[in-house]
């Protein structure tokens, strides 16, 4: 919560993104001390950046913020929302052309059965799949697939004849 | 269980991985995977033979393991199946077999347990 109180602090200076790259390449050091240390390397007013931080001044915005992303389904990070269509986790870039790509095909349809361009976003909105929009109200409780993979010979813990079984595909970087 | 998936954005994670395989096979896959996760800056091939080092892991063997590629196979087969289950971010869980994807908060896992749990009484 203090690091996303530091940029949005930073984001009233006009330097969200400056600070929001510290943040991401200090991601073991985000203690008070360590913000005040990333503001005024990027150049803040340090005072006014305390003096925010002290007040907790962006704190009701970020919890509405965050409140909006749950009831929307972005519970993990990062999540993404492309033209409203989720994608969440750390996702490859071609993850993120193939959506682009359908949108941007789809967004010339629309042009072409003379959508006007003000008119357009809120088209490409209601537009969206059933299958592809964001699960409202939590996407853990309606899982949107049940798929059956082999254990194998992978590194596990517990019995292996557990109830429940907790399958991660991930990496270290 | 861990399934590997390195991803291609990722240019250190395909050795990691690997790495993490040579030290499950001398039975210290998790102490390995904590130590990459709490240096995940140093996860270069010197990096990950001093994580090797500290876990006093054999070392001939660990860097023999690397060196040949002997897990290459395995962390690609997986990193397979993994995009085939449609885990093409990471991390991405599965609570038998039911898809959680990113890093979520432990009421996430709870909501899938326990509906699970549900099922088998």
């Amino acid at each position: 919560m203090d690091a996303a109180e530091a940029s949005m602090s930073a984001h009233a200076q006009g330097k969200f993104w400056e600070m929001h790259d510290k943040l991401f390449a200090n991601q073991g050091a985000l203690d008070r001390p360590a913000l005040d240390k990333y503001a005024q390397e990027i150049g803040l007013n340090v005072a006014k950046f305390k003096a925010d931080m002290d007040g907790h001044k962006h704190k009701p915005n970020i919890q509405t913020d965050s409140t909006r992303g749950s009831a929307v389904g972005a519970n993990g990070t990062p999540a993404f929302f492309i033209n409203g269509r989720v994608l969440s986790g750390a996702q490859p870039f071609e993850a993120f052309k193939t959506i682009i790509d359908e949108e941007l095909k789809h967004a010339d349809e629309l042009i072409k059965k003379g959508t006007s361009m003000d008119k357009l976003y809120d088209a490409l909105l209601d537009s969206i799949p059933k299958t592809a929009a964001a699960p409202a109200g939590g996407g853990a409780a309606a899982p949107s697939e049940h798929v059956d993979i082999d254990p194998g010979i992978s590194p596990s813990k517990g019995p292996k004849n557990a109830v429940v079984t907790l399958m991660e595909f991930s990496d270290f970087q | 269980m861990f399934k590997q998936k390195p991803l291609s954005f990722h240019d250190k994670a395909h050795l990691a991985s690997q790495a993490s395989l040579a030290a499950h096979e001398q039975g210290k896959f998790w102490e390995y995977h904590d130590e990459l996760f709490a240096h995940q800056d140093q996860i270069d091939r010197a990096g990950l033979e001093k994580h090797a080092e500290t876990l006093k892991l054999n070392m001939a063997k660990f860097k023999s393991a690397l060196d040949s590629g002997k897990f290459k196979a395995q962390v690609d087969a997986e990193a397979a199946v993994g995009d085939k289950v449609g885990a093409g971010g990471t991390p991405t869980f599965f609570v038998n077999g039911n898809k959680l994807v990113g890093a979520q908060p432990v009421d996430a896992f709870k909501k899938l347990i326990d509906a699970e749990l549900a099922k088998k009484k």
